[in-house]
């Protein structure tokens, strides 16, 4: 009964990157047309600087975590290894977000 | 730092069940899972059965959208043709996309997954047998009936992505619409049954050793594929249902002049309709993960990079569905995140890429057909990738849009990732099923056929469409420069048919299913080529590598000889081990449901209730769906049986027959539905709080809202039935459970969740709201809707739980019945109190 609940549980932990990466994403592009229709362009700009600087540090701790059980045996440092790259696949992918938001104007375009 | 460590207990081993085995143990097997003679194999659930099924069904589909293919082609091999009027083109290709994408290429998938899997993992079948077996009667049922209506010139003409107002009652008054939504919304449904059988399946019966980090790459990408088909189907479930509302009962979810939006539909349908591209393709990509290895000699390249891959693919393909859309003016900078996260989920796909690329080169390819298909896919997949990042561009993108380069593009991308893997796939595991494998020689005709056929037709495509010819038109002018290059897509299309054809006759000749199969002609490593049964393997080995025949050269001798877990029925029953999702050590052993013909009846009834209310033959439909809940009853009745002494299953292992709480099946398979619903009530809101941000001025103010008191007892009322649920939950923990009492609180408290939603329902209609008035009263009827779909399932399941506990076949310990009432009641209320929050607040909250 026990003894599968923290195994279960590591096996969630490898979502964890994936996860920051998914809400980072669906915060900043919903605050998009609500941030417009308030307050204006430049505070969606802070929004998007502030929310990636703390997803990129949720990953960071994350890694940390994760990096410790790197030296545990068979699956869990199987386990580990997956929840790592994914952690680094997923910063990558949100900065890449990120970066091509601040790239661009916001609430500009072609909506009326 | 290696991926590959898959040491175990090296050196003299002792297997759980030396001795020679008892020869009646055999017969008993044999018995117990003999599959009926006859046309009664109808009644059939065992994996194998169910899966050729679904696959034969869904290679029939392929045929048939093929035949609209062709046609499509011959229509348009010169200019002015008037092969086709223009209604039976928009309804011929509006059903080729349709059929493809939904009634072929999920479906085949799913298929693939249904028979390979239990062989692969160990296990003796799936774990819910006859949920597999009427999700493929619904959608065998569903698809037939869905396809026959282009004979009758009342098929869709929509497109396959049914775009809104074209497919508003206004500009599409026929019943073609209503076939799309509520058929298709149907065969969902069927495909989100078979995803649950399928994650349950991977997480919990595998064999016992199996751990996540030797389980076979394809069981990995059908758990990806059927996590995402439960976050992503629910989207377009949700689309299809405010859409069948709006057309049946003028809820204006999509007229913008009454408050609705069009783009809501394009949101919603592309939420769902992005992943679905990896939803088709990640499977096929994990077949040919498994096909390379053994086509090289060699151990796959990078095992754990390409499940990071595969799970980061699956992630964030969830957030590129507005490159879809980036023609219908939405903010640059929002524009900007969907094409930069389109360009990064290129990187895990390239990674599964050159991995294969790596195994390839450590080994020596053999060039079988089945190589010769994966060398195809890598070509065309390549290519339809790169005009992929071509596409996600912005500017690019506004000048190839809807144009035939797009057309060229998901050809590329859907035949190439595709169809070419499953080729792969049918040639290289039909020596597993099959008395002989297939002809080489007629493979390599069907491949080069196939691929050259398919570069002739879809290569020009590109040119077509950049200079200048839209998709989907029925006709085209001549002297546009189009005329040349489209008769040439035509003859390749034909090529291209003459080489499925070829693989027909391959295939008709030399496919017998037997139980003497050609066996493992291709020395792979995997499970699924040890001696297989209508039963699975003889015993149930222990794992200890990711390729286990090719590190133990003696395992199919012993597995088959009986010598490892379970060489018999240990309860007289079909069974199968359950292990622990990680590392799969055994917890218990799950007894598995026999053929039988309810589960049959309520799909063919479900089928009903669906096809017969599109015609509008309301109260036959109404029949139809109450036998479909009968039949459903019927055959849950049977489920759950009781439990038994504990046996023995070898190897000093002793495990319980019975389970519940989160250790049991039954448990998971409930909250995966659970997430099911909650991604659909998630769309909804999206769906609620979009159209305030397209048409605020539309919502009401203060005034016009109910007053608070109506919508507070509605929330009492939903707070006395979680208390009534907390208090039969405690009582059904007790030794004796007091019958009664027991019964009183779960009647009662399901009267008052289905009160407290009728009292909210009055609350709006009271306050002078109604459905029809504007986008923002639909979408609050809508919560209704939705909150009374889960409330009716709690109310069968709650008449169902007082019927057992009634027979005496709901006990303390025999409790899985109401643990799954308790998990949906619960979520049940929890989402009712949401929507009234959301209804009667956020309107508080925005308002003046
Ligand atoms: C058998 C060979 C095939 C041929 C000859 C073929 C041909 C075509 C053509 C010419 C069109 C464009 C119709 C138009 O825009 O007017 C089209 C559309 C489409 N095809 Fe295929 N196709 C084939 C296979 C497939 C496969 C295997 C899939 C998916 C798994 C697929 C999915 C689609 C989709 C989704 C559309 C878009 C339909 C729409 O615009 O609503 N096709 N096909
Ligand atoms: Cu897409």
């Amino acid at each position: 009964m026990t003894s599968w609940r923290s195994p279960a549980g590591r096996g969630l932990s490898i979502l964890f990157g994936p996860t920051v990466w998914a809400l980072h994403f669906i915060v900043v592009y919903a605050a998009e047309s609500l941030l417009c229709r308030t307050a204006g362009g430049d505070s969606h700009g802070i929004l998007l600087a502030s929310a990636t600087v703390l997803a990129i540090v949720a990953l960071g701790c994350h890694l940390r975590v994760e990096g410790r059980r790197l030296g545990e045996e068979g699956t869990a440092r199987f386990l580990a290894g997956v929840a790592i790259a994914l952690d680094g696949l997923s910063g990558i992918a949100l900065l890449f977000v990120a970066g091509a938001g601040l790239a661009l104007p916001a609430c500009t375009g072609a909506m009326t | 730092m290696s991926a590959i460590r898959m040491t175990g207990s090296a050196g003299e081993k002792a297997l759980p069940n030396p001795g020679p085995s008892p020869a009646d143990e055999l017969r008993s097997l044999e018995t117990i899972w003999a599959s009926p003679k006859g046309w009664r194999i109808v009644s059939d659930v065992n994996n194998t059965t169910i899966g050729h099924f679904y696959l034969a069904t869904a290679f029939l589909f392929f045929l048939l959208a093929g035949v609209l293919g062709l046609l499509i082609r011959l229509q348009l091999a010169a200019p002015g043709n008037e092969f086709l009027s223009q209604e039976t083109y928009n309804q011929i290709f509006t059903m080729h996309g349709t059929v493809m994408m939904f009634l072929f290429a999920v479906p085949a998938v799913e298929a693939v997954g249904i028979l390979l899997l239990p062989a692969m993992l160990g296990a003796r079948d799936l774990p819910f047998p006859r949920l597999g077996a009427f999700a493929l009667w619904a959608y065998v049922v569903g698809g037939l009936v869905f396809f026959c209506t282009l004979f009758f010139g009342v098929a869709p003409s929509g497109g396959w992505f049914m775009y809104p107002p074209l497919t508003g009652m206004r500009f599409s008054p026929g019943v073609g619409a209503d076939w799309w939504l509520l058929g298709i919304g149907f065969i969902e449904i069927s495909a989100i049954a078979g995803a649950i059988e399928i994650i349950v399946g991977v997480l919990r019966t595998r064999a016992p050793g199996m751990t996540l980090a030797r389980m076979p790459i394809l069981a990995w990408t059908m758990l990806v594929f059927a996590g995402m088909i439960v976050f992503a189907f629910p989207a377009v479930i949700l689309a299809t249902i405010l859409l069948e509302l709006e057309r049946a009962f003028d809820w204006p979810f999509f007229i913008a002049e009454r408050g609705g939006d069009a783009l809501l539909w394009q949101h919603l349908f592309w939420f769902f309709g992005h992943p679905d591209v990896y939803i088709i393709f990640l499977p096929a990509a994990g077949m040919v993960s498994m096909i390379v290895p053994t086509m090289a000699g060699t151990p796959l390249v990078g095992y754990r990079l390409i499940v990071v891959a595969l799970i980061a693919v699956g992630s964030f393909s969830f957030g590129l569905w507005v490159h879809h859309m980036f023609t219908t003016g939405i903010p640059a900078r929002s524009l900007g995140f969907f094409s930069a996260a389109s360009m990064a989920v290129a990187i895990p796909s390239g990674i599964q890429v050159f991995a294969w690329i790596a195994t390839i080169a450590s080994g020596r390819l053999r060039l079988t057909v089945p190589s010769l298909f994966v060398i195809g896919f890598l070509l065309i997949f390549t290519l339809g990738g790169l005009t992929g990042v071509m596409v996600a561009m912005v500017p690019f993108d506004r000048q190839a849009h809807d144009s035939y380069f797009v057309v060229a593009h998901l050809h590329y991308v859907l035949f190439g990732g595709m169809v070419f893997p499953l080729f792969a796939a049918i040639y290289y595991w039909t020596p597993a099923f099959s008395r002989r494998a297939l002809s080489e020689r007629l493979g390599r005709w069907a491949f080069g056929l196939i691929f050259a056929g398919f570069n002739i037709a879809f290569l020009p495509m590109h040119i077509t469409g950049l200079i200048g010819m839209p998709r989907r038109v029925y006709t085209y002018p001549a002297g546009m420069g189009w005329d040349g290059l489209n008769l040439v897509s035509t003859i390749g299309a034909f090529m291209l048919a003459a080489g499925v054809f070829a693989f027909l006759v391959d295939f008709i000749r030399h496919m017998r299913l037997s139980s003497k199969t050609a066996g493992n002609i291709w020395q792979a490593g995997t499970l699924e080529w040890l001696p297989n049964h209508p039963y699975g393997t003889r015993s149930i080995p222990r794992i200890s590598s990711r390729d286990p025949l090719w590190t133990e050269p003696d395992l199919a001798r012993d597995v088959e000889a009986g010598r490892y877990y379970l060489p018999r029925s240990a309860t007289g029953a079909r069974e199968t081990i359950v292990t622990s999702p990680v590392d799969a050590e055994p917890q218990y052993l799950m007894r598995l449901s026999a053929p039988g013909w309810a589960h049959v009846a309520a799909a063919v009834f479900t089928a009903g209730f669906f096809l017969l209310l599109t015609v509008k033959l309301v109260t036959l439909a109404a029949m139809s769906g109450v036998l479909a809940v009968v039949s459903i009853i019927v055959w849950m009745w049977d489920s759950d049986p009781a439990p038994t002494e504990p046996v023995d299953i070898g190897g000093g292992i002793t495990l319980p027959t019975y389970a519940s709480g989160p250790v049991s099946l039954g448990w998971w398979a409930m909250v995966i539905l659970m997430l099911v619903a909650a991604a659909l009530y998630v769309s909804y809101a999206f769906g609620y709080l979009y159209l305030w941000t397209v048409s605020a001025q539309t919502w009401p103010d203060g005034a016009a809202l109910p007053g608070l008191s109506r919508p507070l007892g509605a929330a009492g009322m939903l707070f006395a039935s979680a208390a009534m649920l907390f208090g039969a939950h405690s009582l059904s923990q007790r030794d004796h459970v007091p019958g009664t009492a027991f019964m009183m609180l779960i009647g009662f408290g399901t009267l008052a969740l289905l009160g407290g939603l009728a009292l909210d329902l009055l609350a709006h209609w009271r306050a002078g709201l109604r459905p029809q008035a504007s986008g923002y009263a639909a979408m609050v009827y809508a919560n209704t809707v939705l909150q009374l779909q889960i409330a009716a399932a709690v109310t069968i399941m709650a008449a169902f739980a007082i019927a057992r506990s009634i027979a005496g076949r709901l006990t303390s310990e025999r409790r899985v019945v109401f643990d799954n009432l308790a998990l949906l009641w619960g979520y049940a209320i929890s989402q009712s109190l949401l929507g009234m929050a959301l209804t009667h607040g956020f309107p508080r909250l925005v308002g003046p």
